[in-house]
């Protein structure tokens, strides 16, 4: 495979795509051939054909105020029951929305977990194999961790479980993903701390100062954990070190035909690949 | 496939991987084969390194650091590494007087300043000399957006975006890992002006659609003087910002993207596209004011303005128009839904993706920036595919460019074996 200072071999771009510049999700259906953006700064989600380029109007925008939408990181795409899931990091919830949806379109099913203390859910993942959703989320105390939905489940619910704790090695988490039974997260693990409030009016109070993106933090990873899991549960697979070239990793996407895993860092300002079919086998999902 | 397909801050970029790995890449470093950059960065002997905050960071836990090695997988080298080992151009800032350029570099985080007269015949296929190459952990440079300049103080600024959140200040003599003075500000700065009536400084914010000023010289948590933002003024994901100081007043250019609800958990509006627009306030303002004047509608060609200059002595407006691949001349009076008075693209100008434009008075010269490895100069009456007249180039020609602008999200598109990256 390709590497190195490549151009893309297309891009969608421009003002028809109704694109910003700050998407943080994104997902491909490739039993419908769909791409789907999550567009933060305009609250919606964004679909266009497989093949698109150019600056092309996208297929369907869900966009409005009956969605419910506030700050939508990572999508999801449910090509088995048709749906499409966003993790609302301002709107501290995950919401699933009909896949062919367009325009004002009310969730289906909104999971905003209050009694379990999710907060700020960067990531979302959906297993149409085992019926569970996977959010990327925080802690009460902002401490990261896994939770593991019903892919059905509607409203404030508790988890069916929950993976964190100082043995996780999860202290931030940004997106996941989920394959047959096994999870798949980046611990961003970043010193990052927004200087001012979210409204962007004054300091935080206590900020000394910024924060510079050479503060020293613990090294990010890729985590692989079963679904199964629960609690205090170490990964049972990891790409970490210096060798990886991963330090603050924040996409996340799978190959699994070809045993691969894809990261992206805004930090090294790049994509690495790694070749892991060890962390594809069956035997990683079933229960310990 | 577009020849220019490629992936470009803040685009959703497709890169197929189909070849062989190249293998012995690294990050920062070089390709095999390729050619170094004019001049290595070295850090400023003596200059004094200030101390990073202290902050309450991650710390990983013993029980953690006590299994981690033992882990299946660990240290696995990437088989993929996609990255441009050269810097890629975003804004300018120009001080016509003391004759210097400052361009920023969101992909190494680094600015290169050039002097104004800067040798870069065309037809010269390497790296052009710069006169400094700011870039470090000390220089605080990250996702560098905005460029503002000084030319009284002698100093320049450079607005970090995203994961940044500050702006870091430096003199002009500042070169290598140069430690610079930097100030927090609000998430998602991207335009940078400066005013010497004001001696202010303006700063444009995307995710909380505003304009923020602050003193010259505030550093770390100086709080902001004023703000435009507000439902009145139009603002819609601003780009860049020019100070006119001469006409008083203060122009940005908007992307058209709005949600409140993005940072106000009980907006429930939902957001919303507006047209792309140019709009320009009193440089007075403060709160809710509505725009003075606001270029809007389909005779603009606005498509994804980045960036905007004005020239006082012929009345124009220039603004770096990115996904169009041209920059469009507004008369400086213009408002409503009006065409420019004339457009400078097409291949033999060389814009591509033009990120940054600044117009040099002393020699009326038209700068514009790509995001890539170029940036153009032209007569300031340059139209049509006017060729440039010289070429600045900060990597030799035909060099790739990922493009990357932070890349957060990943997608993979296994009918065309394609990785997606939206920037």
């Amino acid at each position: 495979m390709a590497s190195g200072n490549l151009n893309a071999v297309r891009a969608i771009e421009g003002q028809r795509t109704k694109l910003t510049r700050v998407a943080h999700g994104i997902a491909y259906d490739p039993v419908h051939d769909l791409i789907i953006a999550a567009e933060p700064l305009a609250a919606s989600l964004v679909f266009f054909r497989g093949g698109a380029s150019g600056n092309t109007p996208p297929l369907r925008v869900i966009q409005g105020p009956h969605t419910g939408i506030h700050q939508p990181l990572q999508v999801a795409v449910d090509p088995v029951h048709n749906e499409v899931w966003i993790a609302d990091f301002g709107g501290a919830r995950l919401a699933a929305y009909p896949l062919f949806g367009n325009g004002d379109v009310a969730p289906l099913r909104v999971i905003s977990s209050a009694r379990t203390g999710m907060r700020l859910p960067a990531g979302v993942a959906v297993d149409p194999d085992t019926n569970l959703v996977v959010a990327a989320a925080r802690d009460a105390r902002y401490r990261g961790g896994l939770y593991i939905f019903n892919r059905t489940d509607n409203g404030d619910v508790a988890p069916l479980r929950v993976i964190s704790g100082p043995t996780t090695g999860l202290l931030g988490v940004w997106h996941v993903q989920a394959w047959h039974g096994i999870i798949y997260a980046t611990a961003l693990n970043s010193a990052y701390r927004m200087p001012y409030d979210p409204g962007g009016h004054a300091p935080m109070p206590g900020c000394k100062g910024p924060i510079s993106e050479f503060a020293p933090g613990p090294l990010g990873f890729i985590g692989i954990w079963k679904e199964t899991d629960n609690g205090d549960v170490p990964p049972h697979g990891i790409i970490r070190g210096a060798d990886t070239q991963i330090i603050e990793p924040g996409g996340l996407a799978l190959d699994p035909r070809d045993g691969e895993i894809f990261v992206s860092s805004g930090r090294i300002n790049g994509i690495t690949g790694y070749l892991t079919p060890q962390f594809f086998a069956p035997a990683l999902s079933a229960p310990d | 496939m577009n020849k220019r397909g490629l992936a470009f801050a803040c685009i959703l970029a497709v890169i197929g991987y189909l070849a062989a790995s190249m293998g012995q890449w690294r990050w920062n470093g070089l390709a095999i084969g390729q050619i170094a950059p004019a001049r290595a960065a070295d850090p400023e002997l003596g200059a004094k390194v200030p101390a990073i905050p202290q902050i309450a960071a991650p710390v990983e836990s013993a029980k953690f650091q006590k299994i981690v090695d033992s882990i299946p997988g660990g240290p696995i080298q990437p088989c993929l590494e996609l990255a441009d080992p050269y810097p890629e151009f975003n804004s300018i800032a120009i001080d016509p007087k003391n004759g210097l350029a400052v361009l920023s570099d969101t992909n190494l985080k680094s600015a290169l300043v050039y002097p104004l007269d800067v040798k870069a015949d065309p037809t010269n296929r390497m790296p052009t000399r710069y006169s400094a190459w700011i870039k470090g952990p000390a220089t605080w440079l990250s996702f560098a957006t905005g460029v503002g300049i000084d030319p009284v103080r002698h100093e320049f600024y450079v607005a970090e975006n995203d994961y940044g959140d500050d702006i870091a200040r430096f003199p002009y003599r500042a070169s290598g890992n140069y430690p610079a003075q930097v100030l927090a500000i609000p998430h998602g700065a991207y335009g940078l002006a400066v005013s010497q009536k004001y001696r202010q400084l303006a700063i444009s914010i995307e995710h909380t659609p505003q304009i923020i000023f602050y003193r010259l010289d505030a550093t770390q948590v100086d709080p902001p003087l004023r703000s435009i933002r507000g439902q009145r003024t139009k603002l819609a994901d601003p780009h860049g910002l020019f100070w006119d100081e001469k006409g008083g007043e203060i122009y940005t250019v908007n992307h058209g993207n709005w949600n409140r609800g993005d940072w106000d958990p009980d907006d429930n509006r939902g957001g919303r596209y507006f047209p792309p627009s140019i709009t320009v306030y009193p440089d007075d303002a403060k709160g809710d004011v509505a725009p003075r004047r606001m270029i809007q509608g389909s005779l603009t060609q606005l498509n994804w303005p980045s960036a905007i200059a004005v020239d006082n002595r012929h009345g124009e407006i220039f603004v770096a128009n990115t996904v169009s691949n041209n920059v469009l001349v507004f008369a400086r009076t213009a408002s409503g839904n009006v065409a420019p008075v004339r457009v400078l693209g097409g291949t033999h100008s060389l814009i591509d993706h033009p990120m940054g434009v600044a117009y040099d008075p002393a020699r009326d010269e038209l700068w514009v920036a790509n995001f890539g490895h170029t940036a153009e100069i032209f007569g300031r009456a340059a139209g049509g595919d006017a060729a440039p007249r010289r070429v600045i180039r900060n990597a030799p020609a035909g060099a790739g460019h990922t493009d990357f602008g932070n890349p957060m999200a990943l997608a993979y598109d296994s009918r065309r074996d394609e990785i997606l990256v939206p920037n």
